[in-house]
């Protein structure tokens, strides 16, 4: 069983950058789409849930010998440190505060995510590959202790 | 008196606190009117720190004073440049300094979600006293209780909002502390480029208010129990172009309230630049000055409920 992204041509060096992590890839292309097929296994769930947000055309399949079966594309209710906030006001925005990118997935398709933080949505138009370099530390846990 | 259910709660939106708690924090305002001035010793040795990044007179003055009607103390900046994040310190470092100096902490800050993070790093309440154009829930708090007081109910009323509703965080906040009670008619009134933010709108819809937008507040005045006048947020706009284009596009004067019901009441977050002019003060209609002085007992019911 081999797990296959397909995206459209313009969309190419976006996906290489997102999958530039991971091993046993073979790509082809073919009318202007190109495929991802994931030799060993599948991709991150966290490449996944990238492609599925930067990519409106995102195709997602199960390929074993001549069969090929569509995968529906998911993402989980909330995204934790995956991708920034395009909102700079946003106090996740702020590179010293320690408060973690959160997105609720409010719908997937047409994708729509909202800010927990700003509480704002964010618009299709802002979404690049720059916003999901997520450089802040992520802590365990949110709370550190002060109190003497 | 103040009840139990809030203790050591924090308040960053309107929507963290149930109609029921709502309404108890309207009686409890009730009971505090009659302490506003004589004072208690309910909050007695609990210490107050306001956090204000950004200007405030009535939001500040009116938790400071609540503070000390209750007995307690306050401390804390409104100047932002004598603390020392102009050194370039975080606001959670800031924050979590406070909160080992106080009992309850109120932060106005421009940055949106930051109270929330307050709230993430203190271990003492945090009140949102405004952060950016998004929530100021006490505002919403005093607004809904000056309603209550003035229509013994916030059922069933008809409001319209008028004015800057995109960047306008009283604005939103008071549309999302409507979505509380039942039957409530909202006319959100703006020039098109000021209308409501789409997430707002949403918030409407997925809680069933029966609201409509509209840019002719001579239409709507007839009907209505309460106009909410905003000011133009010029501070949260993004360049000069954009206040110039709205600038003076609404106002309401003494001449179109003449088409008004008896009992409607103006009410407006202050401060006011044109929207309202003075001739409006001396109508029957008028009540922002009630509504900043209501602003005293919500906070005390507030604090009195919440600091522990």
């Amino acid at each position: 069983m081999k797990f296959q992204l397909v995206v459209n041509e313009e969309h190419a060096s976006d996906a290489y950058g997102i999958f530039q992590n991971e091993t046993d890839i073979s790509i082809q292309r073919r009318k202007g789409r190109v495929y991802f097929t994931f030799e060993k296994g599948s991709p991150s769930k966290e490449a996944v849930s990238k492609s599925i947000i930067l990519f409106p055309e995102l195709e997602m399949a199960q390929v074993s010998g001549n069969s090929r079966k569509k995968v529906p594309l998911t993402l989980p209710e909330s995204l934790v440190g995956l991708m920034n906030c395009p909102n700079p006001l946003c106090v996740t925005s702020q590179p010293k505060e320690p408060a973690v990118p959160e997105l609720r997935v409010l719908r997937v398709s047409p994708l729509l995510l909202r800010c927990e933080y700003c509480g704002r949505y964010v618009p299709r138009e802002s979404l690049s590959p720059s916003l999901m370099e997520v450089t802040k530390f992520i802590p365990q846990s949110k709370k550190i202790q002060t109190k003497v | 008196m103040p009840h139990g259910d809030l203790k050591g709660r924090d308040f960053i939106t309107i929507r963290d606190v149930s109609r029921k708690e709502l309404e108890r924090l309207f009686s409890t305002a009730d009971d505090m009117s009659k302490l506003a001035k004589s004072g208690s010793d309910l909050l007695k040795k609990r210490i107050l720190v306001t956090l204000f990044f950004e200007p405030s007179t009535r939001t500040r003055l009116s938790f400071e004073t609540a503070m000390l009607r209750l007995g307690g103390g306050y401390t804390g900046f409104s100047d932002p440049s004598s603390s020392r994040t102009v050194t370039g310190e975080s606001l959670a470092d800031t924050v979590r300094m406070a909160d080992n100096y106080g009992n309850v902490i109120v932060l106005r800050h421009k940055i949106e979600g930051s109270a929330k993070l307050a709230a993430e790093v203190a271990d003492a309440p945090v009140i949102n006293a405004g952060d950016g154009t998004q929530h100021h829930p006490t505002q919403t708090l005093t607004d809904l209780y000056t309603i209550h007081k003035e229509f013994g109910s916030v059922d069933g009323i008809e409001i319209a909002i008028l004015g800057d509703l995109k960047h306008t965080r009283s604005a939103s906040s008071l549309c999302l502390g409507l979505t509380h009670f039942k039957d409530v008619k909202l006319h959100l009134v703006s020039p098109r480029e000021l209308r409501a933010k789409e997430e707002v709108k949403d918030f409407l819809e997925e809680n069933k208010m029966d609201y409509d937008e509209t840019e002719d507040v001579e239409k709507v005045i007839p009907h209505v129990d309460v106009l909410y006048v905003t000011r133009l947020q010029k501070e949260r706009m993004s360049d000069t172009a954009e206040y110039e284009r709205v600038k003076g596009s609404y106002f309401v004067s003494s001449k179109m309230l003449a088409k008004a019901k008896r009992k409607m009441i103006v009410m407006h977050h202050l401060p006011r630049i044109d929207e309202i002019p003075i001739e409006v003060d001396y109508t029957p209609h008028a009540r922002y000055f009630q509504e900043a002085a209501n602003g005293l007992p919500a906070r005390m019911a507030l604090l009195s409920s919440i600091v522990e």
